[in-house]
């Protein structure tokens, strides 16, 4: 099964993918409007916004629950290399 | 992707005291030792830091595949499901399937490594996710009162947890979920109902 290398999800049917390009290795949620892949910045922002809508956590948990979300995905392995 | 036979082998192992660490930490708890871990994957201790350099990297670990299985589980599961009731029972069937090492995750998870605790976080997410997608549309068609979302699904963990570490309470023998789940969610969606 295909899975997200920006959030993790996983993708099963063409509505998963963004413009239902099948080919994108990224989903519908991490796209931009245009179809392309979000920023690292804007994927956080956007996950911790979601954390906390969803499950009203504190903004910095969040965003520490968000970076560490991101920390174990392929799209992202870049920035935490320096580590 | 092509892999050697030792890539395989290790592979295989790794898979195996993840198996053997799931069934011990649901049955004894997250404090169970790693001694006992390696009795029940049949393997020598030794060969656990092998693969996990730290007993917290072995929590993680776990728990980061435990988070892969429900969320490809609730993805399954909610395909065909596009009723707030149908995700609720979507999510009482995952549960009952793991409730051993559920319960034990929800009763000790301020006691998990900080990294544990991350993905404790995200499994909920896969939870969340779905299930706010639904409150949503039902929000938007009236069907159901305009509280926050984060209320709503945290007013639903909160009971289905009650439940859970009560267990002994509710349903001494079996099941809680298996017994309370028709309770629950009906009951559940008419406090939301307008
Ligand atoms: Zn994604």
């Amino acid at each position: 099964m295909k899975v997200c290398i920006a959030c993790g999800m996983p993708m099963t049917k063409p509505e998963d993918y963004p413009m239902k390009d099948e080919t994108k290795g990224y989903c519908i949620y991490c796209a931009r409007s245009d179809g392309s892949m979000q920023s690292f910045e804007e994927k956080k922002e956007g996950m911790s916004e979601f954390i906390m809508k969803t499950q009203g956590l504190e903004s910095s948990v969040a965003h520490k629950a968000a970076e560490e979300l991101m920390r174990k995905l392929p799209a992202w392995e870049k920035y935490f290399e320096a580590e | 992707m092509k892999q050697n036979k030792r890539q395989i082998q290790k592979e295989t192992t790794r898979k195996l005291i993840l198996q053997a660490a799931y069934k011990v930490y649901s049955n004894e708890g997250f404090d169970a030792a790693t001694n006992r871990i390696a009795k029940e994957a049949q393997i020598a201790h030794g060969s656990i830091f092998v693969h996990f350099p730290t007993v917290e990297d072995l929590k993680a670990g776990l728990l980061e595949q435990f988070g892969m299985d429900i969320n490809k589980q609730l993805h399954e599961l909610s395909e065909n499901c596009d009723s707030l009731e149908d995700i609720l029972y979507a999510h009482i069937e995952i549960l009952m399937k793991h409730q051993g090492f559920y319960k034990r995750l929800i009763s000790e998870s301020s006691f998990l490594p900080e990294q544990a605790r991350y993905v404790y976080v995200s499994i909920q997410s896969t939870v969340s996710f779905h299930l706010s997608k639904v409150i949503e549309k039902y929000q938007k068609e009236g069907k159901i009162k305009m509280l926050p979302i984060h209320f709503v699904f945290n007013s639903w963990l909160g009971l289905l947890h009650y439940y859970l570490s009560n267990e002994e309470l509710f349903a001494p023998e079996g099941s809680v979920l298996n017994r309370y789940k028709e309770e629950l969610a009906g009951n559940f969606l008419k406090l939301l109902a307008i």
